[in-house]
């Protein structure tokens, strides 16, 4: 069996690989050496597809910062070490991201604003590729015509549609997703982002908790790849005009849980958040309000 | 999003609680129906139960649980259970004129907001003519059976404190509480004191935080994400998607129930959830569906933590789930009780509610009754002088 090696990634072509394997009929299992295809075929659906069924996560830092960062303390003074931010190498392939001379500057204050600003804090749908890389699971109900992913964070749901492809017809927060099998790969375009929520004074979509962002222009080309029984190969490339200078890509390993009573348990963090947002002094709670006050 | 569920809610209730003073008094009292063999949509003769690819009865697509039938029957029609042929056709048809005339989006009171422009009203959701009198089948007399001595102390100690909220005001007209909105039309008197508000035919505390107000408004849990699925004002539509070991049913409003199939167990009695917990396996052609594991801030009919309900879902059509229900609590009901209605194939897609996200709904509501307070504090401090 080949291992994962650090820097490796950056040569994967799974795909186009694998697809080419099979066209030759070529066999490359135990071959395989630094910089080649995995030489993994998936077990099939019973309609002859790559079986993505499951329950996978991701097991990196991607979800405090896409790119490399040092380890830094936590938010909450009274919480010591147990929630440190941790440490991460990035899962950028060709950074830094590469956003607009003012995308840089907004970044920047949204990395000081994490709180304040973060749409995670208020329990909001993080939309794609953040649900991705959050540090919650996620289910892959496998149909022929519709890929279900289920995240535990929120409930949040992702609807893949493999047939019927249509233009997104309403602005939604985890956007609108049309797939297609790629030889090995699901490859999965998603649009139709809503951007801007002025009353939840949102101008801009987080991907991370440092503070990197989206607007409701934003192209997500996402492309999946079983490459083991319990590994997924997951790259997404982020494309949106008004932020950044030329398309992105992330890339990482997504994990099987493999225990064997697992579930989807729920995370209904609406509950946790309304002290916070609703809290009974609705204008110090929530800045939001404080607008309306004044009308009042 | 929250604002149309709440001015939604009841309304099929009120729908054919009119149609049973309409209809119903109109009919002869010694008709003598039978029970019709099958329902009004024959399945075609050439119909063949379609199966996924790994050889599952296929019940995926987008499916509507509305319906104009009570879940409990009508006094008016004891000791019928279905209605004939052309009464259950002329019921159809008043209840789509009731349904059309009582929109929640009628211009006067709610002149931005036309249920009919987004295919909302229940008249358009796909609802079909129905010869059942009520959708509970047993007990036979299709109705509730009777709380347990304890639900039903529990449920009269809730109607007290909703008495003590507005001790001294008097109940308004009820010819004034047809319609939600009206029942606060501006400058009434007498239908709001300092602690509470009347409104469709209840008082109802001001609320001051988050906890005062419905679970729906807090877009914290919808009745048709978990078991048994009933008809709601809102939407009663449904999502089914199939795996080898899964099916998902999605309910708009709600997460999506992720039913497993792979024989795994209920989590244990401590894990509990809104939504409780589903399992499910096939007998022959029928997926029958367990839940349980409900939390303790879910209400059901007075029940949640010890509520099983076992659903059946058999395609008996193109068109066509025959689902069948059966609920069990023996600390809230003296005995378990049984329904079915039919659930009917519609147009997709579903798409993304984001209740919380869209929560213009629960601001407003709080701002406003935390203002009401406010003044009427204010007022009532100028009345009395200086403390």
């Amino acid at each position: 069996m080949r291992t994962i090696q650090i820097g490796q990634k950056r040569n994967w072509r799974p795909n186009a690989l694998a697809t080419l394997a099979v066209a030759a009929g070529l066999v490359l299992a135990g071959t395989a050496g630094a910089g080649q295809a995995p030489a993994y075929t998936a077990p099939r659906t019973a309609d002859g597809r790559p079986d993505l069924n499951g329950f996978w996560q991701a097991m990196n830092e991607a979800h405090w910062d896409l790119e490399g960062h040092v380890a830094a303390p936590g938010p909450l003074m009274e919480a010591g070490a147990a929630f440190v931010i941790p440490p991460g190498l990035g899962v950028v392939e060709d950074g830094p991201i590469p956003y607009q001379a003012w995308a840089a500057a907004k970044k920047q204050e949204h990395f000081k604003n994490w709180l304040a600003l973060d749409p995670e804090v208020k329990c909001f749908l993080p939309g794609v590729p953040r649900i991705m890389y959050m540090p919650y699971p996620t289910q892959f109900i496998q149909s022929q015509q519709i890929i279900m992913m289920v995240s535990q964070y929120a409930g949040a749901l992702r609807t893949i549609y493999m047939d019927n492809h249509m233009e997104s017809p309403a602005d939604t927060w985890m956007g609108w997703s049309n797939g297609h099998w790629d030889g090995e790969t699901l490859v999965i375009e998603t649009t139709g982002f809503v951007g801007v929520d002025t009353l939840n004074r949102i101008d801009t979509r987080w991907l991370d908790r440092a503070g990197n962002f989206f607007t409701e222009a934003l192209r997500v080309v996402e492309r999946i790849t079983r490459i083991g029984p319990d590994h997924l190969h997951y790259e997404a490339t982020i494309d949106d005009p008004k932020v950044y200078t030329r398309p992105w890509k992330i890339s990482m390993p997504l994990y099987r849980r493999l225990e064997d009573n697992m579930q989807i348990l729920e995370l209904r963090c609406v509950e946790f958040v309304e002290d916070l947002m609703y809290g009974r002094s609705l204008t110090e709670a929530n800045p939001l309000n404080s607008e309306r006050e004044g009308v009042r | 999003m929250t604002d149309r569920f709440f001015a939604s809610w009841g309304r099929s209730t009120r729908a054919f609680a009119v149609l049973a003073g309409v209809v119903f008094a109109t009919m002869p009292a010694l008709l003598t129906a039978q029970a019709p063999a099958a329902a009004m949509t024959s399945p075609a003769a050439t119909w063949t139960l379609a199966r996924t690819p790994d050889g599952q009865p296929d019940l995926q697509g987008y499916w509507t649980a509305q319906s104009f039938t009570p879940l409990e029957r009508p006094r008016a029609l004891a000791g019928r259970a279905f209605l004939t042929e052309e009464e259950a056709a002329e019921f159809f048809t008043q209840a789509v004129e009731v349904s059309y005339e009582t929109t929640f989006g009628h211009p006067d009171e709610a002149p931005l907001y036309d249920a009919t422009t987004w295919g909302l009203d229940t008249w358009q959701q796909g609802v079909r003519p129905s010869v059942r009198t009520s959708m509970i089948v047993d007990p036979p007399d299709g109705r509730i059976p009777a709380l347990t001595p304890e639900a039903a102390e529990k449920q009269a100690a809730a109607r007290a404190a909703v008495r003590r909220a507005a001790p001294d005001a008097t109940p308004p007209d009820p010819g004034n509480t047809t319609s939600g909105f009206s029942a606060l039309p501006a400058g009434a008197s007498g239908l709001a004191t300092r602690e509470a508000y009347f409104w469709r035919g209840q008082w109802h505390r001001w609320p001051q935080g988050p906890e005062d107000v419905g679970l729906g408004v807090r877009c914290l849990y919808s009745g048709g994400g978990s078991a048994p699925l009933l008809p709601s004002g809102y939407t009663s539509t449904y999502q089914i998607v199939q795996s080898p070991d899964y099916v998902v049913i999605l309910y708009e409003r709600s997460i999506p129930r992720v039913v497993a199939l792979n024989g795994r167990p209920h989590p244990p009695a401590n894990i509990r959830q809104w939504y409780g917990d589903s399992i499910g396996h096939w007998e022959a052609d029928t997926l029958v569906v367990e839940t349980t594991n409900r939390n303790d801030k879910t209400n059901f009919r007075g029940a949640n933590v010890n509520l099983r309900v076992i659903e059946r879902f058999t395609r008996v059509a193109e068109d066509t789930i025959q689902y069948e229900f059966t609920v069990e609590d023996p600390t809230t009901w003296t005995r378990s009780w049984s329904g079915e209605e039919e659930i009917g194939k519609v147009d997709g897609p579903l798409f993304e509610f984001a209740c919380h996200e869209g929560n213009r709904g629960l601001v407003n509501v709080l701002s406003a009754a935390r203002a009401v307070t406010e003044k009427e504090a204010a007022e009532e401090g100028a009345m009395k002088g200086p403390r």
